[in-house]
């Protein structure tokens, strides 16, 4: 759920700081994509923009359950 | 870190498949994961063109596996040790020929190994056209992901 309240940001590391900015962010820009189409799920264009942050490689990786039957390097 | 995401042996035959000449497309799921859809899959779906025995049977024996072009109820497929999440695919539901879907593909670098896969907004047109509740549960995470790529305008895929 959306909250107006900031977060108490101040007491956070750097690392932190940025992710939290960049989350707010992201939702921001989520929330202004998926009200351009209806029923479209803000949380989902949300992961979708988390996962365009990742190289290919990696977001097939988070997707695919299966765990590998075989060590990967040969 | 880098993390490479396929078996040896999926590289192998994917690098094989390559070698010789063997046309597919990586679609389904994984397609629309390495398009920057947020979901999930078991499976690595290779669409073929042409299915040509031969060739297919010599990727798989490169990759340390086997080819069984399919009898009875089992289909075409590929096997063996690190090759149980390949699909092999001879059609896919709603979109037009193989040449076609080719044609408009998206290249990606996937462990090093060039591949060619279907776009997301195709992967929608398929899913719409399975029917299939599982598909069906799965387009509106597919839309959104399909408008959040527009929106970011990410065409860079390498």
């Amino acid at each position: 759920m959306a909250t107006s309240r900031q977060p108490d940001i101040e007491n956070l590391t750097d690392q932190q700081r940025d992710w939290v900015l960049h989350s707010e962010a992201l939702w921001r820009e989520a929330h202004a994509i998926a009200s351009a189409h209806v029923g479209m799920d803000p949380g989902d264009v949300y992961h979708a923009l988390r996962c365009l942050e990742l190289s290919p490689s990696q977001r097939l990786s988070r997707g695919l359950t299966r765990v590998r039957t075989r060590p990967h390097i040969g | 870190m880098f993390e490479l995401v396929l078996t040896s042996a999926e590289r192998a035959l994917l690098e094989a498949l390559n070698a010789l000449g063997v046309r597919y497309l990586i679609v389904g799921m994984g397609a629309a994961l390495l398009e920057g859809a947020p979901g999930t899959t078991q499976d690595l779906d290779l669409w073929f063109g042409l299915i040509d025995g031969e060739r297919l049977h010599e990727a798989a024996r490169r990759a340390g596996g086997l080819y069984t072009p399919g009898f009875g109820l089992q289909p075409p497929a590929l096997g063996g040790a690190g090759l149980d999440r390949v699909d092999v695919v001879l059609t896919v539901s709603g979109l037009e020929s193989f040449e076609s879907e080719f044609a408009r593909a998206r290249d990606y670098d996937l462990d090093g190994v060039p591949v060619r896969v279907l776009p997301l907004e195709r992967v929608i047109v398929s899913k719409r056209a399975a029917k299939r509740p599982k598909d069906a549960a799965q387009i509106p995470m597919l839309e959104a992901a399909l408008a959040a790529r527009k929106a970011r305008k990410e065409l860079d895929c390498t």
